[in-house]
């Protein structure tokens, strides 16, 4: 009897205090009534004299894709051993946050950054299901968050005027939109190659399957058939059940955007199945990789990417891509595994020299860094020169150059030939339509 | 009766003709770690991480540990030789012993191109193992390091228990202090003078409450009410004023590349504090056990009541202070938690291994997902509220409870593991497959599921205290509700086919409805926390779905303590909360990359170790340690036939 | 049982009993349907073609080979200490990752195309010696203490060796795909027996299997090891009575299961050409569904559950699934698997071929 009551008694005490709790979380501000003018809407950031300047990496650091995110890292760490001090402080980056490549990893990375103090901007996340929770929760800290990997359109907007669903004002990218690269990469298909019957093969991923999904819009459109759209797991091994399915459509090429190993199998494996021979094998960046070129079943596989034809560009800094990328050999033993790392880079570059132009210098060597004229400074982002091209931020934050390429993969046995060798280009027009930039 | 014939066999080896063998066997295994940690990338990746400023990264910590441990083991082994030698003469040796294994790999290492095979005997380890100097160096480095280490370690057998516990835990107490930066500078930078006054208020309170009116509970529970409430307004009332502790962070912390590490005097401080507490608490910490020890029954229960008070009152105010670090963390762990609790009671109490737990945290989620999202980009949405959405949550794991238990209700132990996982596997496809995409959102997941409502105020899943305390009463529920099943009807019926399940229908145990009974409760809890898991991320996957979670639960709570409720949080806390699981980061970020093979090292050594858990129920702790027992006593007069013959 | 008791279930368990014949039912009309559908979209010309039909029939065997040999492990474990080693599929997959190094420096020095006969030879040694050292040295830290334990802890144990095993081999040779190299010319293209076209590695991996299969059951049957192991599943307490050495004879069964998941480690290289530290894992859980299905602890079983196991997953989703019309199919490759297990043991509970090797009922 004792015990019941005592329970019965605990349950509304409990529910009183919660309330209260929950009602008290009062927001704390990181401003002071020092030297500093007025903070903004989304408050501002003090920085001592000689302290650094705080920003971080939120990035999938363990996991399957962790080789695209310690890629990403590398980039960050680059961008600000070249950009150097920020007027006269600083730039720490601390420990990067790992995005597990799940929205669980983001929700909990983005609470470990916000509660370090003073952290003015993040470069992350790498994927983009991460990216959800993570800018939700940067976005109420008035935190700016720019990507060098996401490519989600529900996160910008549908390059036609209509944000997407998950698009936060705090929220920037130096990636591409996947609706670029899945239509230019139907146009190609249907206007070069002149295939009419396709088949599509995603694996699950949010990525591949909007990649395949927005191929499939487009060539649909264009006028094509996708005789056969379906899917294989990640960890299937075994390509003949998916490729006969692929078979019952006759089809004249295969998209399957995917990523390694599964896309290697599927290479491999489409030569021993009846009813696909001499169809036309088409990839995606994620297969961009010198593994999968030297692959002898890879000739003459074309994949479609965003553009990775940098190799004349210059950085903010006047750092050309040639020379970063062997700066980035010397110091960390091996050439980039992918290309993000040149979207860290100019995102790291953004959002370093916004910092630098908003801040307010303090008598006696302080910084005062206003939230929201950071974040205004970054979307007014025009022309500002990069490694990847040249980059413009629409209104939801679409800053990359949004060029997407096809190579031609013709000697395995050269497989950098293979990934330099470009054979198409396409890009962003104004009203979001893809224009044609090289045949 | 089952006994091994292993044992018999390693008692004999004991006594080779080898002098000193125990030192040299276990300094080789020291020095197979040392070779281990190397060649995996553990020393290299942790390199840049300091522990203490400039002196220790956490990779070079843990080669300390390595030497300090079999040293210490060593030194133990000393004293348990049939003729007693020198502890430190024996941790010696086995750092010599270990010294040589590792100058054996230095010179593999410096002298062949093994990064081919072995990728991460990359240069930058070679120079932390050489101390940027070259090959001579890291030999010194590695014997003289061995042979002190080992001395320092065996050292520890020679001091008093007490003297003892107070080195390793000041030592462990810098570690914490190194790993929890972030943690530890927020609680103390947002310290504000209303939390500290209600936290010193209540825990005052129940304290002096506890002692005058210990045995009369309604004047206890009103004298707390009293207190919460005084405590929850005056922690509004001086909400604004700041503590201004963050002057100590400031001074602890040195801000480096590798990220903020304790600066070398306040690592001292940290140290000497620590042991001086242990040292001079020691007399009360030995009375106040002894008094928990020689307590009555009802005494005993009384003690277990202050427990829950104190309980509840922590987690009342402990996420005020904790910061949204850990209070995110530990939203994670009462997930895991709320799953740990169902899972119990279909393993722990009903004894069906169920490896497709997942499924019905799965189903929690999709359907609170599918009815409140409000993305607009499925063709199916309801949009209805949370609380409108929970009876469907409900249903839903009724339904999934009784379709995966109904075709299991006959197959035996192991037939059970493997077809529970595959329905696992099959919930978490069906739910990703294209088939399913105008419903589920497929690969895409579902996005935008809305807030929770409670009327007076939105518990959104981005603020994490709020969703905390949600999460906490949920757990509690479950709780309770385990609690009350354990001793009642069922929940003895549940024990009876547990442990056979012929006898018991014999007894009159409907097998069908307890183990269908199971089932449910067990995927009513689970899917609740997967309703809750879908509010508190706003968005959903299928990868989140995969059967490592199952894993990680059934983990979590054999961890903790099967059977038994405070087990599985303390599974759930050390498991989720400070390793982190395979789809979530815990308290020890650093070892992110490392964190699956210390799952793996901890599993392997909990099982051979403490197989019963933790914190293990009373029965199955006997149950497990029975056959200990007896393998002991064989085992004693087996020795005793051999020395008398011998 | 007495008669007593089992009218008792019979009244008791009836709607249970219903539910289960609905689901039998339900399922073959499901799967007959299906299979028409399929079947007459192939005669029309529409579906998939007879000449693809025979091609998955082919890649489900082979498939389904490796799953057995690989299941070999998880029976012959399970028969003598009646638990399931869940690290055996990291045994699996440690003798495919070192065997990559053997096979990469034949294609270096060119071995791999003058002499494939001697370098597939030695890959395949090398990948027993691995898998087997593997195997025995798990048994050895991990199981062997836990030999009396109540059945949940050397599951647990195991999932712990996996884990283990897996990032101890990520930490030693990184995560990167291993890429075999392509197979040696002789090996390249198809192959035509009886008219029939088949690849020519599918083909070595059948024969392969099939061989190893044949002289394991020999093993098992003819030497006084192989007694001694049958005994020891008996009843271990009285083998050991009879003078079996039961650690001896237990680190031979792992071993034994090792040396097979070994071999099934190279010719599933041989077939996919990419390993990684987690090869082993759903190849794991596959084998160990194959050998549920089979009968568990049933050596001729497990082969046989891994040719259904892999012919299901080859065919099921075209077959059963493509005939209702439901979209990309092969997606619910997993899906079709996982349900015939569960309608196996619907229809048989004790799997195929019934369970062997006897086991004591233990907590």
């Amino acid at each position: 009897m004792k015990t019941k009551r005592f329970q019965f008694l605990m349950a509304p005490l409990l529910a009183l205090a919660m309330v209260a709790a929950a009602c008290g979380d009062g927001g704390t501000s990181d401003t002071t009534s020092a030297f500093p003018p007025a903070a903004g809407a989304l408050g501002g950031v003090l920085v001592e004299s000689g302290a650094p300047v705080q920003i971080r990496a939120l990035q999938a650091i363990s996991g399957e894709v962790a080789f695209l995110g310690v890629d990403q890292v590398r980039g960050i760490e680059l961008a600000i051993e070249d950009f150097g001090d920020v007027k006269g402080h600083p730039v720490n980056l601390g420990t990067p946050e790992d995005d597990l490549c799940l929205g669980e990893g983001g929700g909990a990375g983005a609470t470990a950054i916000v509660a370090q103090e003073g952290v003015l901007g993040v470069i992350g996340t790498t994927c983009s299901g991460a990216a959800v929770p993570a800018l939700e929760i940067f976005n109420e800290a008035g935190i700016v968050m720019i990507s060098g990997s996401n490519t989600s359109e529900s996160l910008t907007s549908n390059l036609q005027g209509t944000a997407g669903v998950n698009w936060r004002d705090t929220y920037l990218r130096t990636a591409h939109n996947d609706l670029i690269q899945g239509g230019a990469a139907a146009v190609f298909a249907y206007e070069n190659l002149g295939l009419r019957n396709m088949c599509t093969i995603h694996d699950g991923d949010p990525y591949t399957s909007g990649l395949a999904d927005s191929f499939g819009a487009k060539f649909a459109e264009l006028g094509g058939t996708i005789s056969v759209a379906t899917s294989v797991n990640k960890g299937d091994t075994d390509m003949g059940p998916v490729l006969a399915e692929c078979a019952t459509g006759t089809p004249e090429g295969i998209y399957f955007p995917i990523f390694q190993p599964e896309g290697d199998f599927i290479l491999q494996q489409v030569g021993g199945v009846s009813g696909l021979d001499g169809v036309q094998m088409y990839g995606a960046d994620g297969l961009i990789t010198p593994d999968h070129f030297s692959l002898p079943e890879a000739a003459g596989a074309y994949y479609s990417g965003p553009d990775l034809g940098f190799e004349g560009n210059t950085g903010f800094t006047g750092e050309t891509y040639t020379n970063l990328v062997a700066r980035y050999e010397a110091a960390y033993g091996e050439a980039p595994t992918a290309a993000f790392h040149a979207h860290t880079y100019d995102a790291t570059m953004m959002l370093l020299n916004a910092i630098e132009q908003v801040a307010v210098e303090g008598p006696d060597g302080q910084l005062w860094v206003d939230r929201a004229a950071l974040r205004d400074f970054l979307y007014a982002t025009e022309s500002f020169p990069g490694v990847t091209g040249s980059l413009s931020c629409d209104e939801f934050g679409d800053c990359g150059g949004n060029v997407v390429s096809v190579v031609h993969n013709e000697d395995p046995s050269d497989p950098q030939a293979g990934i330099a060798n470009v054979v198409f280009r396409a890009g962003k027009g104004a009203g979001g339509e893809i224009v044609i930039l090289d045949n | 009766m089952a006994t091994a014939t292993a044992a018999p066999r390693r008692a004999l080896r004991g006594t080779a003709s080898i002098p000193m063998w125990p030192a040299i066997r276990t300094g080789f295994y020291g020095g197979l770690a040392y070779v281990f940690v190397s060649t995996i990338g553990l020393v290299e990746g942790l390199g840049q991480k300091n522990v203490i400023d400039p002196i220790l990264s956490l990779g070079y910590t843990v080669l300390v540990a390595i030497g300090l441990f079999a040293g210490y083991v060593a030194g133990r082994a000393a004293a348990n030789e049939r003729e007693p030698a020198n502890p430190l003469l024996y941790g010696v040796v086995a750092g010599l012993s270990g010294g040589v294994l590792a100058t054996l790999y230095l010179l593999w290492i410096n002298n062949f191109e093994v990064r081919d095979i072995f990728t991460n005997i990359s240069p930058k380890l070679i120079d932390l193992l050489n101390l940027q100097q070259d090959v001579g160096t890291g030999v010194l480095l590695a014997v003289g390091g061995g042979v002190i280490l080992g001395a320092l370690g065996a050292g520890l057998v020679l001091l008093s228990p007490l003297m003892r516990r107070a080195l390793v835990g000041a030592m462990l107490w810098v570690l914490v202090v190194g790993f929890l930066e972030v943690v530890l500078s927020q609680i103390l930078r947002e310290l504000d003078l209303g939390v500290a006054l209600a936290f010193a208020i209540v825990t005052g309170a129940a304290w002096a409450m506890l002692r005058a009116f210990s045995d009369r509970p309604p004047l206890l529970v009103g004298g707390m009410v009293v207190a919460m409430v005084v405590g929850v307004v005056v922690s509004q009332l001086f909400s604004e004023i700041s503590l201004g502790l963050s002057f100590i962070p400031d001074w602890v912390y040195v801000n480096r590349v590798g990220g903020r590490a304790p600066r070398w005097p306040a690592a001292l401080v940290v140290f000497a504090l620590a042991f001086a507490v242990t040292v001079l608490t020691e007399d009360r910490r030995r009375q106040f056990r002894s008094r928990l020890d020689n307590a009555d029954p009802t005494e005993k229960q009384r003690w277990a009541y202050y427990g829950i008070a104190l309980f509840v009152g922590l987690g009342v105010f402990l996420p005020m202070i904790l910061g949204t670090l850990v209070n995110e963390l530990l939203a994670t762990t009462g997930l895991f938690l709320l799953m740990g609790l169902g899972l119990n009671i279909v393993i722990g109490y009903a004894g069906m291994l169920d490896l497709g737990y997942v499924a019905f945290f799965a189903v929690g989620a999709y359907t609170t997902a599918i009815l409140t999202s409000t993305a607009g980009t499925r063709d199916w949405a309801p949009e209805l509220s949370f609380w409108e959405a929970l009876p469907f949550v409900i249903i839903a794991a009724t339904i999934a409870g009784i379709l995966v238990g109904t075709p299991v209700i006959r197959m035996r132990g192991d037939y059970l593991a493997i077809v529970t996982l595959g329905f696992g596997e099959i919930a978490r496809i069906l739910f990703l497959s294209d088939w399913f995409t105008p419903v589920t959102g497929g690969a895409q997941g579902v996005t935008r599921i809305p807030p929770i409502e409670l009327g007076f105020y939105t518990v959104k899943g981005t603020n994490q205290q709020a969703i905390l305390y949600m999460i906490l009463v949920f757990v509690a529920l479950a709780a309770f509700v385990s609690w009350r099943l354990q001793d009642s009807r069922i929940g003895r019926s549940w024990m009876a086919m547990r442990e056979d399940e012929q006898v018991a229908e014999t007894m009159g145990v409907n097998i069908v409805q307890a183990k269908l009974l199971a089932f449910v409760v067990g995927a009513n809890i689970a899917a609740v926390g997967g309703a809750l898991f879908a509010v508190k991320f706003g968005t959903i996957f299928p990868a989140s779905f995969s059967i490592i979670v199952s894993i990680t639960v059934l983990v979590l709570i054999i961890v903790g303590g099967m059977g038994n409720i405070p087990g599985v949080a303390v599974g759930a806390l050390v498991m989720i909360g400070v390793l982190g699981g395979r789809n979530s980061p815990g308290l020890l970020r650093e070892f992110a990359e490392f964190k699956l093979l210390i799952y793996g090292a901890l599993l392997l050594y909990m099982m051979l170790r403490r197989p019963e858990g933790l914190l293990p129920s009373k029965q199955r702790s006997r149950e497990l340690h029975q056959d200990e027992a007896l393998q002991d006593a064989w085992l004693r007069a087996e020795l005793d036939k051999q020395e008398a013959t011998s | 049982m007495t008669t007593l008791t089992r009218r008792r279930r019979a009244t008791r368990f009836s709607w249970v009993d219903s539910f289960l014949w609905a689901v039998r039912i339900g399922a073959l009309i499901f799967i007959v349907v299906g299979v028409v559908g399929a079947l007459s979209k192939t005669l029309s010309g529409e579906g998939v073609s007879a000449v693809a039909w025979r091609d998955l029939v082919i890649t489900g065997l082979a498939q389904g080979s490796m799953y057995g040999l690989i299941a070999l492990g998880y029976s012959m474990v399970y028969g003598v200490l009646g638990f399931i080693n869940f690290a055996h599929g990291e045994v699996f997959m440690s003798g495919a990752l070192v065997a990559f190094f053997a096979a990469d420096a034949f294609a270096v020095t060119g071995t791999w195309e003058s002499a494939p006969v001697v370098a597939l030879g030695v890959t395949i040694l090398v990948a027993m010696a691995t898998s087997t050292i593997v195997a025995v040295l798990t048994e050895r830290i991990a199981y062997r203490p836990l030999r009396d334990s109540p059945r949940l802890i050397p599951l647990i144990t195991s999932i712990g060796m996996s884990f283990f095993l897996q990032y101890s081999f990520r930490g030693f040779f990184g995560d990167d795909f291993k890429s075999y190299p392509q197979p040696p010319m002789a090996l390249r293209g198809k192959a035509s027996i009886f008219g029939v076209e088949i690849l020519k590695t599918q083909l070595v991996v059948i024969i392969v299997a099939a061989v190893a299969m044949v002289a394991l059951y020999q093993f098992v049957a003819r030497t006084r090891m192989g007694r001694a192991m049958r005994a020891i599943a008996e009843d271990r307490e009285i083998a050991a009575l009879m003078g079996v050495n039961v650690n001896r004879v237990v680190a031979l069964t792992f071993a034994v299961g090792g040396a097979m998941a070994g071999v099934a480690g190279v010719l599933w290289s041989l077939l996919f050409r990419q390993v990684y530290f987690l090869t082993g894992f759903l190849p794991g859980i596959k084998a160990f569904t194959a050998a549920v299905v089979g009968g568990i602890g049933n050596m001729a079983g497990a082969y046989l559950g891994g040719l259904t196991l892999g012919l299901v997953e080859a065919l099921g989703p075209l077959l059963v699934l493509d005939g209702w019309g439901i979209p990309a199919v092969s997606q619910l490759k997993d899906v079709v698997a996982f349900s015939a297990l569960v309608l196996v043991l619907i229809f048989r509970p004790t799997g195929l071929l019934g369970e062997r090797l006897a086991v004591e009922e233990r907590g």
